[in-house]
């Protein structure tokens, strides 16, 4: 069982102005460190995530012919205009949503995600967020992707795949309208701090926070909720366990390079809360690129591939419900078929994956295994 | 080794005080009543009772006199709306002590018929909690008020418990329970002396070892007459000493001590100090409790450690604001701060850079008044009325970027200097943790130098204050005086000053143990002495 290692004062302050030490409870290295002077010293970062938004570039003409539609507005643009106007009208209101929301045989769309629709908008948009994880620069089919068209980043980075910002870029409760952030994913992030979500990051073997050749880095969901100050701010340094649930501790390897985090592609699978429904990410051939700041803060970009499934979550919804968040299910469940570009299956051909990115802002935290967060005072006087 | 020195030496080590001179006599103060204070009211119920018992009111604020609330204790009285407060607790306690959860445990007889009264079974339920609350046992005239009105109260009511609970509630409304009374009666050994009666003698000894009322044993020990003899009451005390109901004793004094009242109404400024909250200001007093227990008892330490100690316990709320791990998820945790690290005595404790500040600021004239006045016993004069308070309350100005700038420059006024330069030099040193406790090196983009001198000590930084105050004689002469304060309830006699003395030396010869100091007040003649008011031989006679 790892030792924590206490603050070390100035000298670490220094080193990096406000970064959390704290030895792992399961790395070896890490271990040796903390027992052996002969070793190189190594020590270990920990971060808690505030925010996790898909990565959502918002260009001045990304959705030209409009933002996607949800099932009334489908509807009634394949309606005459003498029933669209009966149908908008407040009595016949009941009659509308019983045909918009339904199937011609009365099923409800989301339970019928091939039911005939035209093609969602999606972004048009020639610049995204993201990281080039196909491996190819040009976005062709390969024996586990299929052909994709590729963005250029904001920067100018060559070969970005983020098929999920195609699917979404139009779509208002991601991209959310000018000045907010979309409505999910308002939703979403607003759990860290009511205490539905904690996300732990814990970058092991750190020999210089600026220049580490080999680093561990896990990304673990928390038991804890996130502590939160006066001002209703998650507050840094908070100490904050790992689930005890092996399936949402992920660990990648990677580097440190002027103060920038990059990991190996490897799996990540995360437990978040949704409007007080639990989900999940199950990202696939994931990397992490973050900078992490002289004040012990991080930020940066998760990117991969995200199980199809994980994305169209119209399976587990009602028409009634999507659409007051926008959504038409079968447009958007096929959109995300249409567009997923990884992970083929090799019988059917489909892609099972879509290329994906986050963004990750992050404070300093104190990173504690569950074995560790166990123990009681002994020594503590009874009270 | 010398066979005579040798024996002399044996000796001494068996002798309770040592062998330097031995207690001088004392003229013994008046006798004295001291209001319950909350939390001793508290201990009472849930030891007399149940712990789950609710009180459902709140308390009068005690009155701190000459830095302790427990000699304030003896100078306050209570007000009507004070009395209503405690009136209404003492109905809810009554009422749950006989609502259907309790009565079995609580009540000790079932009545022949529970519609009506029953006296046998009130007359028993009564004279046993007036012999626990009033600590002592009552007489028939304070027995018999009670279960009258049980009596009537269950015919109206036609509910003999719901009557049983006015007379518990005339008991805990009585002066009797909520006034630790001091009786004195007439000496044996001298007639023209007085002497507390063995039940006062267990209250006072029960108060200031447990901040309780006397447990049984004790006041069979009273009734038996055992603590007038020394050896009864060194048995008494060895067996409260041992008991794991110190710490609530220990506890109580160093809440007193160190002001921890003023908790109650602290508050910071949420958009400079956001970390701080209730939870944080609880688990601060909590954290010094704790190290002070830790130390103190269970170490059996040298009270000065607590100036240095880098031992301590800390929950995850205040791993945040002192920025370490704190693994345990619920539990307090011990914690070790390295030898490098600032956070040395509890000097540099959250209980103590944050409760002497501002709002918004930190304080180094606060903590170091804190530090004369509370840790040194030594008065600080108020300041004049007309201070012009400008330059040290802007923490803005960009020619005074730190405390130091601003107190140096505050100081030049010859009023203000007086004061500052036995306030301000011990302060500066804490001005690494500014006014919520949190550690920085500096103040508005200015180096902090912690660096000053405390009665012609020099030091660096905090820890090396602590250090200081740990050297300093004023620290262990104020800890005996203010703990024999506490004890007795009142300030020191001017009978008293060679026993003062004496105290002093005693704490030193024990390696300043406060629990062998603990042991020495309540064995010593003087922590008992009284001498006799006009009226008091008469209220002794009144109540024998």
């Amino acid at each position: 069982m790892g030792a924590i290692v206490p603050r070390t004062g100035l000298a670490c302050a220094a080193l990096l102005a406000a970064s959390v030490f704290t030895a792992p409870a399961h790395a070896g290295s890490a271990n040796a460190a903390v027992t052996e002077t002969t070793a190189p010293k190594t020590r270990t970062l920990g971060f808690a995530v505030t925010s996790f938004p898909y990565a959502i570039y918002k260009g001045a003409n990304d959705c030209p012919d409009g933002m996607a539609m949800a099932a009334k507005e489908i509807y009634l643009a394949a309606s005459t205009p003498a029933e669209r106007s009966r149908l908008t009208k407040p009595e016949n209101l009941k009659e509308f949503e019983q045909k918009a929301y339904h199937t011609t045989d009365g099923k409800d769309l989301c339970q019928a995600p091939d039911y005939p629709r035209a093609a969602q908008r999606t972004t048009q948009s020639k610049i995204s967020y993201g990281m080039s994880v196909d491996g190819t620069d040009d976005g062709h089919a390969t024996d586990t992707t299929c052909a994709h068209e590729k963005f250029t980043g904001p920067n100018g980075e060559p070969a970005i795949d983020n098929q999920t910002y195609r699917v979404l870029g139009c779509s208002s409760n991601f991209r959310g309208f000018p000045g907010e952030e979309g409505y999910l994913e308002s939703l979403r992030n607003a759990a860290f701090k009511d205490g539905g979500t904690t996300i732990l990051i814990e970058v092991m073997g750190v020999t210089d926070p600026k220049n580490s050749d080999n680093v561990t880095v896990g990304v673990y969901n928390g038991t804890s909720p996130m502590m939160i100050d006066a001002n209703g701010h998650m507050l840094p340094y908070a100490s904050l366990t790992v689930t005890d649930d092996k399936k949402f501790q992920s660990t990648l390897h990677g580097k440190i390079e002027n103060g920038v985090l990059t990991t190996q592609p490897g799996d990540i699978a995360i437990e978040y809360d949704f409007g007080g429904y639990p989900s999940y990410f199950h990202f696939k051939a994931a990397r992490l690129k973050i900078q992490l700041n002289a004040d012990g803060s991080a930020k940066g970009m998760l990117a991969g591939y995200l199980a199809a499934s994980d994305v169209d979550l119209t399976s587990h919804a009602k028409q009634e419900s999507a659409e007051m968040i926008g959504y038409d299910c079968p447009t958007f469940s096929q959109a995300v078929r249409r567009y997923a570009d990884g992970f083929k299956d090799p019988k059917t051909g489909q892609c099972t994956a879509i290329s994906t990115a986050f963004n990750i802002d992050a404070i300093p935290a104190f990173v504690i295994h569950p074995e560790d967060s166990k123990k009681t005072a002994a020594a503590a006087p009874a009270h | 080794m010398n066979t005579r020195f040798a024996a002399l030496a044996a000796l001494c080590a068996l002798s309770l005080t040592g062998c330097g001179p031995s207690e001088p006599k004392t003229t013994g103060a008046p006798v004295n009543a001291q209001r319950l204070s909350a939390a001793q009211y508290r201990q009472v119920i849930a030891d007399v009772f149940a712990p789950d018992i609710k009180l459902g009111g709140r308390f009068e604020p005690g009155a701190r006199k000459n830095g302790l609330l427990a000699v304030g204790a003896s100078a306050v009285s209570m007000s009507p709306s004070g009395f209503e407060q405690y009136d209404t607790m003492a109905r809810t306690i009554a009422g749950q002590v006989v609502d259907a959860k309790h009565r079995d445990a609580l009540v000790p007889c079932k009545p022949a018929d529970a519609k009506k009264q029953d006296q046998a079974c009130a007359t028993a339920t009564i004279t046993k909690y007036a012999r626990l609350l009033f600590r002592r046992p009552a007489t028939d005239k304070e027995i018999a008020g009670p279960v009258q009105l049980a009596g009537q109260a269950a015919d109206a009511k036609d509910d003999f418990y719901a009557g049983l609970s006015y007379g518990l509630a005339q008991l805990l409304d009585s002066p009797d329970f909520i006034f630790r009374k001091d009786i004195a009666e007439t000496d044996p050994s001298d007639k023209t002396k007085l002497r507390l009666t063995g039940y006062s003698k267990a209250a006072r000894l029960s108060f200031f070892l447990w901040n309780a009322a006397p447990d049984d044993e004790l006041l069979r020990a009273a009734q038996a007459g055992e603590l007038d003899s020394g050896s009864g009451l060194d048995k008494q005390v060895d067996r409260m000493l041992a008991s794991a109901k110190l710490e609530n004793g220990v506890r109580a004094f160093f809440t007193d001590f160190l002001d921890f009242d003023q908790f109650d109404s602290l508050a910071k400024d949420a958009a400079i100090y956001p970390v701080f909250g209730q939870k944080v200001a609880h688990d601060a007093q909590e954290q010094t409790l704790r190290t002070a227990v830790d130390l103190l008892v269970t170490q059996k330490a040298d009270y000065r450690d607590l100036f240095t100690t880098r031992k301590t316990f800390l929950t995850r709320n205040l791993g945040v604001v002192y920025q370490v791990p704190v693994a345990s998820e619920k539990e307090w945790e011990a914690h070790e701060f390295p030898a490098d690290d600032p956070h040395a005595g509890i000097l540099t404790q959250l209980s103590f850079t944050e409760l002497h500040s501002h709002p918004g600021r930190s304080s180094s004239t606060l903590r170091g008044k804190a530090v004369r006045e509370i840790l040194l016993c030594q008065v600080v004069p108020s300041p004049p009325a007309n201070v012009n308070f400008t330059v040290v309350q802007d923490t803005s100005n960009p020619n005074f970027k730190t405390a130091r700038d601003r107190l140096t420059a505050h100081r030049t006024e010859a009023t203000c200097a007086g004061c500052h330069k036995i306030m301000d030099p011990i302060g500066l040193g804490l001005e690494n943790f500014d006014g919520v406790g949190q550690f920085r090196t500096a103040e508005n983009g200015a180096n902090i130098d912690a660096s000053g001198e405390i009665d012609g000590i020099k030091f660096t930084d905090a820890a090396s204050l602590g250090k200081a105050i740990h050297d300093n004689p004023a620290t262990t002469a104020c800890l005996t005086n203010s703990l024999y304060r506490y004890a007795v309830g009142r300030d020191f006699d001017p009978g008293e000053r060679e026993f003062q003395t004496w105290l002093g030396k005693q704490f030193a010869e024990k390696n300043y143990r406060v629990t062998d100091l603990m042991k020495t007040i309540a064995t010593s003649d003087a922590f008992f002495a009284v001498r006799a008011p006009s009226g008091a031989v008469k209220e002794a006679a009144n109540n024998e």
